[in-house]
């Protein structure tokens, strides 16, 4: 069983030899790591090939997570020794980011780099990589852009390594979360121009936070369009909720975190739904 | 704009208020809107929507 599950996986199994191999190679790393599936994957194979004094995982405490995310990473990172920092990135005080531009995630990749740098200087740390799969060139993401002006190396998608395989790979290795669906920041949920506040970050949080609660497992997205609430959910769930009941029942609980009116989107979930809001993705 | 879509999803046999807010089309039910659970009534609508440059349709959901 082992032996067929391994020749299925084979290519991904290829990807991970040359990443050790890669992750070998260097002196010390230190990663930018989320507790998401990507960061999780190569933090927990750095930590087998590098041991605990080669490698640190520095979490930047963003106030656009919800605090289930960090409980998650640091689960994470006790489960497999992986030695870890956290420190806040404070990206809400900066004006150019809570302004909410299209390029929103260049200043915030921005701040969580200009502050993970000098602690890999201080701690002499040689390369800092990120969890850039070979899959995240297809979304509008200028975050990537402030990782390479800092000199920031993404080997998940220099090495080719799909989401599909990174979540393989990550079953195969035990690592909690491979399933998980992704999770973009909570910013994400806010229409670019809209400025991005911590009291708007919460309503997202508390609003997805009860969706959860109702049973809900696949993707789901709770767009904040000020007094509006628009709710994306994986369209196999979609039908379900749009039942007279169930509908009442989501809106109870997303009206709940502040909004006086609660929509649900026809189409479901789409990642990116609100770059193709502003027009900076094709429908 | 409003009125005109209004219109057109009546006669796709939907009672609703359509407001417009930039792409995304906002319905608020004035009537029976349970039709919208047949996944081809919505991708009938999101079509219409489409036609006329709208990216999202969304449902508000009213006690």
């Amino acid at each position: 069983m082992t032996d067929a599950v391994d020749s299925a996986l084979s290519p991904a199994l290829s990807k991970e030899r040359a990443l050790a191999d890669w992750l070998r190679a260097q002196p010390s790393v230190l990663i930018g790591y989320s507790g998401g599936v990507d960061s999780a994957y190569i933090a927990a194979l750095a930590r087998e090939v590098l041991g605990r004094d080669r490698l640190l995982a520095v979490v930047g405490l963003s106030a656009a997570y919800p605090q289930e995310q960090w409980d998650h990473a640091r689960l994470i990172a006790r489960t497999f020794d992986i030695p870890l920092l956290e420190v806040p990135t404070n990206e809400l005080s900066d004006p150019r980011y809570a302004a909410n531009p299209t390029n929103r995630c260049y200043h915030c990749k921005s701040v969580l780099w200009r502050t993970l740098v000098p602690i890999a200087a201080e701690r002499g740390m040689a390369v800092i990589v990120d969890g850039t799969n070979a899959d995240d060139g297809s979304d509008y993401r200028p975050g990537h852009r402030a990782a390479l002006e800092h000199g920031v190396r993404s080997p998940l998608a220099e090495l080719g390594f799909t989401k599909r395989e990174i979540r393989s790979l990550s079953e195969r290795r035990g690592i909690p979360g491979w399933a998980n669906p992704s999770s973009p920041c909570l910013a994400s949920r806010l229409p670019y121009g809209f400025a991005v506040t911590f009291e708007r970050l919460g309503q997202v949080e508390r609003a997805e936070a009860a969706l959860r609660s109702l049973g809900i497992r696949r993707d789901l997205r709770v767009r904040h369009h000020g007094d509006l609430a628009r709710i994306e959910l994986d369209p196999v769930e979609l039908e379900t909720w749009l039942s007279p009941d169930r509908a009442r029942t989501l809106r109870a609980a997303v009206a709940a975190s502040g909004f006086a009116r609660v929509a649900l989107d026809l189409r479901g979930f789409r990642s990116g739904s609100l770059n193709v809001l502003s027009g900076v993705m094709a429908p | 704009m409003s009125e005109d879509l209004s219109r057109t999803f009546a006669n796709a046999g939907l009672d609703v208020a359509v407001e417009i807010r930039d792409r995304l089309v906002l319905l608020t039910p004035r009537g029976d809107v349970t039709s919208l659970t047949s996944l081809q009534q919505r991708r009938a609508l999101l079509a219409l929507a489409a036609e006329r440059g709208y990216t999202h349709v969304a449902l508000e959901l009213v006690d």
